[in-house]
């Protein structure tokens, strides 16, 4: 009895048709078009998230403004007085380093005295010879 | 015989000046009550952490903001990663001088440097937390991880690659990485406070890569905590 349905029959038989170029193209724009959509809705989403996020970072970095910077160890500070302020510096960091308490004794020097330490230092480079003629200095004024 | 005398007095007279001026210049605002300060380098200068004296002093500027936009700028949890240890001041402090002062350990700025040119903490480095990104170029990330002592794995010979099998089925976290952890210094990263992801996710990218959770320590205070109390800050020199 026919029930209307088409039944295959005899074997399979692999018939080579000829694929025009442009089937051929598609054949493999399909899949390179499926990679890109992958990599577009996956990877670019976290990208454009970390773009955001260093964009927003930056913008805040801006608002903040400066750092509150007042110094917490209060050096007065004073005129060069004829010493290269790099001198200066690095003298003024050495001594509250290695001597505080006499650091705060050539912070009550003036601007003029203070430089003749530096000097003194830079010529001798000994803290022990600053250090005795800060101590000068400071009672020489303050009898 | 005058200047004899002179000579004896000197001496005692100075270690009692010291001993007078020390007791005069003795700091009203200490960091605990044996601490006034702690010291350390910073870009190769010694550099003295410590409060700030005055009394009547209160914050301004950026970092006196309650609000920000949320996300990105989320509160953090205080734990931040499983063997991870969250610090606060004291603990911070007490690693600048048992650990960086002695080499063992590196403190991170995980901020942009946009954040860090404005001030940072004293002995930190700069390493933006997106150094440790898996997108990261990696020779960026080896730049980055060999301040830390991490170096990039040489070679991998039968036994190895046989030693790294077994490692991975034990659940070695380390196995598998391109990175050698055996040198890995103790490291301690903070960023802007309570509302900054930006050392949680340095931390959660270093992990990935397999540097060991017990050598990772988060100052969650960061930047915000350290401004409220006062405590030094250095202005990094532009190069």
């Amino acid at each position: 009895m026919h029930d209307g349905v088409k039944k295959p029959y005899g074997r399979h038989v692999l018939i080579y048709t000829p694929i025009s170029k442009a089937s051929k193209r598609i054949l493999y724009a399909v899949p390179i078009l499926a990679i890109t959509l992958w990599v577009l809705f996956t990877g670019l989403p976290a990208i454009a998230a970390d773009d955001d996020y260093l964009k927003a970072l930056e913008s805040e970095a801006d608002d903040t403004g400066s750092l509150n910077t007042k110094p917490t160890n209060n050096p007065t500070p004073a005129k060069s007085g004829g010493v290269k302020n790099n001198d200066k510096e690095n003298f003024e960091k050495l001594l509250e380093f290695e001597l505080p308490s006499t650091y705060k004794f050539y912070t009550k020097l003036n601007a003029e005295n203070q430089a003749k330490v530096i000097k003194r230092y830079n010529r001798e480079k000994k803290m022990s010879a600053a250090s005795k003629m800060i101590f000068d200095l400071y009672f020489q004024h303050n009898k | 015989m005058l200047s004899k005398t002179r000579a004896a007095w000197r001496t005692p007279g100075l270690a009692l000046l010291l001993l007078w001026s020390n007791s005069l210049f003795a700091l009203d605002v200490n960091i605990a009550p044996d601490t006034p300060y702690v010291e350390t380098a910073h870009e190769g200068k010694p550099f003295r952490i410590q409060r700030i004296q005055d009394q009547n002093h209160v914050l301004t500027g950026g970092f006196t903001k309650t609000s920000r936009k949320c996300p990105p700028f989320c509160i953090q949890p205080l734990h931040v990663a499983p063997g991870v240890i969250t610090v606060g001041e004291l603990e911070f402090l007490d690693f600048i001088e048992k650990k960086l002062n002695t080499g063992q350990g590196v403190v991170i700025d995980a901020r942009t440097p946009s954040w860090h040119e404005k001030g940072t903490i004293p002995g930190s480095i700069n390493i933006p937390f997106t150094s440790f990104d898996k997108e990261t170029n990696e020779a960026v990330k080896a730049v980055a991880l060999g301040k830390l002592g991490v170096i990039k794995k040489t070679g991998t010979s039968m036994i190895t690659s046989l030693w790294e099998s077994a490692l991975k089925l034990v659940g070695s976290k380390t196995a598998g990485s391109p990175w050698d952890f055996t040198n890995a210094k103790e490291i301690l990263l903070w960023c802007n406070g309570m509302w900054c992801g930006q050392s949680p996710r340095a931390i959660h990218n270093l992990l990935a890569l397999g540097y060991p959770a017990e050598k990772i320590y988060y100052y969650r205070g960061g930047m915000q905590s350290w401004q409220i109390l006062g405590l030094s800050v250095v202005v990094p020199n532009k190069q």
